[in-house]
């Protein structure tokens, strides 16, 4: 998995959010992106994922240019904002449904995810009684499920316990073994250093040294 | 893949809420029954069927007076609410924009949800038969498929008799071409502005005239003919399509667009 950002810019009503950057992320790396609220981290994720369009410039994937060879990357896990799920559904039939549109995954591969995240594959309960923990978890273990190239995730250590977190990092490193290329974007410095191989500041919709 | 998807979640999760219509056909056939009851006419179960979608004579050539038509109005919101509501309800939340990615394809997914109003329209126009239907054999209104409610010009066709159906099926394929240049809201609010004018307005340029049987030549001679309004339908769906289709490729998926709303 290689990912390209050749000379992205976004501008959104005449204010650029995204100035400009040029980057090349490769398979088996966990990034981190670092920087204030408003700095462009999640802009830049939504637009490697396809959710928005660059105003110049392109990501190319695998060689393919995205919103132009391909509508979205062919094989991406995203946690983009607050996790969100039908409410009248239980983990393992959002997961279900989800699965659905693209990776088939049998149930059991279902359920070994969700036990992966710390939740229980055969709690009956509907996502509109979860925890905020669990509705995290359930949002990370909707990103990682089907072992995607590239995985996407916004903030996903909130509102995790320490278990919980400590789950994610052996998720993570699982993926990255198998070759997954990994962007994280984390408000907890320490985290972001102890899972990332490469810390991307970014600072104003700039990619800064 | 999205369709299996819409069909699951924007489809049989939300067959339940036809409920709401079929109260409102009974009262609309109950409305009916007395009525004919109470001027001795010998209605059967087609004339409760085309009664919801009869609406009122092109307005002023029937010399008549204007009474906006409360149960074709009603009749018609209903989808609007019910296509207002699925289709971009989610998309700017990460389950939704999760749903659009993992499926891979924008136009494929603007197309399952054309699919899925087409389905919509269908179970919901299948339903008003059926409680007609079913309010006749219990009232004891012969099963008959005699048109004794409105008077044939000498233009019927019985193909006029399915206008209704398309017309809500492109109107709610407009509404949802709308949603990609606004929101879901503005686009309902929009459409029922469009099919309220058309109660007083008859021209096929407000295409929501078609979905009104007294508004059409079969019934009316100042109406629309069948087959100008099959084709102003015809032209308003391949446009709306087609632009929904290009402007949706091209749109950002922001969460900010979702807090406007």
């Amino acid at each position: 998995m290689i990912l390209e950002l050749q000379n992205v810019t976004k501008t959104i009503k005449g204010v650029t959010v995204l100035d400009n950057i040029s980057l090349t992320m490769q398979g088996g790396k966990v990034y981190g992106f670092q920087g204030k609220n408003g700095s462009g981290k999640t802009m830049l994720m939504r637009l490697i994922c396809g959710l928005i369009k660059p105003t110049s410039g392109q990501v190319i994937i695998n060689g393919e240019t995205l919103g132009k060879d391909i509508s979205f990357p062919r094989s991406v896990g995203v946690l983009i904002e607050n996790p969100s799920f039908l409410p009248e559904c239980t983990a393992l039939r959002n997961l279900r449904l989800l699965s659905d549109l693209r990776d088939h995954l049998s149930d059991n591969e279902l359920k070994a995810v969700l036990f992966d995240v710390g939740l229980d594959p055969e709690d009956k309960r509907k996502y509109r009684s979860f925890s905020l923990g669990m509705k995290q978890k359930l949002g990370i273990a909707a990103a990682v499920m089907g072992i995607p190239e590239l995985v996407i995730l916004d903030e996903p250590i909130n509102a995790v316990d320490d278990a919980g977190v400590g789950n994610i990092r052996k998720i993570l490193m699982r993926l990255k073994e198998s070759g997954s290329l990994i962007i994280v974007a984390c408000h907890d410095r320490e985290e972001l250093e102890l899972i990332s191989d490469e810390i991307l500041k970014i600072d104003a919709g700039r990619i800064v040294p | 893949m999205y369709f299996k998807y819409d069909l699951k979640v924007g489809f049989l999760r939300d067959l339940p809420k036809l409920l709401i219509l079929v109260g409102i056909v009974l009262v609309a056939n109950i409305s009916l029954f007395r009525y004919a009851e109470l001027f001795s006419l010998n209605l059967g179960s087609l004339d409760y069927i085309l009664y919801l979608t009869k609406s009122i004579a092109p307005f002023p050539q029937s010399g008549e007076e204007f009474r906006f038509p409360v149960v074709w109005y009603l009749i018609q919101l209903y989808p609007m609410w019910m296509v207002g509501r699925y289709p971009f309800s989610s998309v700017y939340d990460n389950h939704g924009a999760g749903v659009l990615i993992y499926g891979g394809s924008r136009s494929r997914w603007y197309l399952s949800k054309v699919v899925w109003i087409a389905l919509t329209v269908l179970a919901y126009y299948l339903t008003m038969i059926i409680t007609s239907l079913a309010f006749c054999l219990l009232a004891g209104v012969p099963i008959s498929w005699e048109i004794n409610l409105l008077e044939l010009t000498e233009e019927f066709s019985s193909v006029a008799l399915f206008l209704p159906i398309v017309t809500s099926f492109v109107t709610e394929v407009f509404q949802l071409f709308l949603m990609t240049l606004t929101t879901p809201i503005i686009s309902f609010f929009l459409v029922a502005a469009i099919s309220a004018a058309s109660t007083y307005v008859t021209s096929p340029i407000l295409f929501t005239n078609c979905s009104q049987l007294l508004k059409l030549s079969a019934f009316s001679e100042d109406g629309i003919g069948t087959g100008e309004g099959y084709l102003t339908l015809l032209i308003v769906f391949a446009l709306s399509l087609a632009a929904g289709l290009i402007i949706f490729n091209r749109r950002d998926i922001l969460k900010s667009q979702r807090d406007e709303e």
